[in-house]
């Protein structure tokens, strides 16, 4: 992909992003994994990771990664600018003044379609993750359909780490970075033994 | 002069908030706080809140919005351009190095093989969490849980999920219509 095509597909995703950068992983995964193929689901995945691992806006650092895959540096100087350059534009235009349509019938009925649907959204990334890491061999609900469970298992080591880190997030104080990181040693550690 | 001083002042405190503040989005909001409203006086309380509520409507990465909104009120335009490219140049610095290295993504090194899966699951984690968090947030009638199951079951029948978001937009619009009415008879 050209790197001025890599802007204006970035400027899309911006656009899409209600919620945050969360939002760019399922925009991301449709179109680097099922659309264009261009990574597998567990390189996909990795990508992530790696975003979430490093500091910064996790949007920032997938674009990053992503656009330099695409076509080098000059693919994630392209792809970055691109996902930042909606937000630019929207932000400063709220701050000269729009910011008093906030409260709007256009601005407030556009947002109650938009997050209810990027809710759905954030719920496919947490499946993807889930099939990614705890269920290897696919999430459950299409066995259940075929009426078997085809090639459905559960990976423990997986389970183990999810289920500390969710409760970890949930109940503690702990930040989430500091988790991350702590799933990544526990990794490590059952790797090695 | 003072405008370039002041965009200067905005590259660094971003450039430094993104470099330490691992996650991103609005973990941000306690550095830029005693960034620009204790320690230097250029945001009151209000516009902290303005901010927040702003970064949540206007699409697009949370902490980016931040910058530009910070940015506007402190130095203008390039103000806004010079906290943008604070936030997003230590991100796309350390990306590079680490993708000029890593390029493809599949490792084979013995231990990058055990932390990879391991950090999976802890992101599995993190985006499920979010994804309750902001169920509780944003569920307030039947609508919103219809729409959010809907766009769920056809974006994993392979709907584009950018096509989901801005056919929503319509259904939202009835809604709203739909329940300022409701109030309105009440």
């Amino acid at each position: 992909m050209t790197s001025l095509a890599l802007l204006w597909r970035f400027a899309s995703f911006g656009i899409l992003c209600f919620g945050g950068g969360y939002m760019l992983v399922p925009l991301l995964f449709n179109d680097l994994v099922t659309g264009r193929k261009i990574l597998d689901a567990v390189q996909f995945g990795n990508l992530v990771s790696v975003a979430q691992l490093t500091p910064g806006p996790v949007g920032i650092n997938a674009a990053t990664y992503a656009g330099f895959i695409e076509n080098g540096f000059p693919g994630s100087v392209a792809a970055t600018a691109g996902l930042v350059l909606p937000t630019l534009i929207l932000s400063m235009l709220a701050v000269l003044g729009l910011h008093k349509y906030r409260k709007s019938f256009a601005v407030q009925g556009i947002l109650t379609g938009v997050r209810p649907a990027a809710l759905g959204l954030v719920f496919y990334a947490s499946i993807i993750f889930l099939g990614l890491s705890v269920f290897p061999g696919g999430i459950p609900w299409r066995s259940f359909l075929h009426g078997c469970f085809g090639d459905f298992r559960i990976d423990w080591i997986s389970l183990a780490i999810f289920s500390a880190v969710f409760i970890a997030l949930n109940k503690t104080k702990i930040s989430a970075p500091a988790l991350i990181l702590g799933g990544a040693a526990l990794g490590a550690l059952t790797a090695l033994l | 002069m003072k405008i370039l001083r002041r965009c200067l002042i905005l590259f660094w405190a971003f450039a430094k908030i993104a470099a330490v503040v691992l996650g991103g989005g609005l973990a941000m909001l306690p550095v830029i706080e005693e960034e620009f409203s204790v320690r230097k006086k250029y945001l009151s309380r209000d516009d902290l809140l303005e901010m927040v509520a702003l970064s949540q409507t206007v699409p697009g990465i949370i902490a980016a919005n931040c910058a530009v909104y910070v940015g506007m009120k402190v130095a203008g335009f390039f103000g806004a351009l010079a906290a943008l490219l604070g936030a997003v140049l230590p991100s796309f610095t350390v990306i590079l190095l680490i993708a000029v290295f890593f390029p493809r993504l599949d490792p084979h090194n013995a231990l990058l093989v055990g932390v990879f899966p391991g950090v999976r699951a802890a992101v599995a984690a993190l985006i499920v969490s979010t994804a309750f968090r902001m169920t509780k947030k944003v569920c307030r009638g039947a609508f919103e849980i219809a729409l959010g199951a809907a766009v769920l079951i056809l974006v994993l029948n392979r709907v584009n999920p950018g096509l989901l978001i801005v056919s929503s937009i319509p259904f939202g619009l009835l809604a709203r219509k739909i329940r300022l009415q409701k109030e309105e008879v009440q």
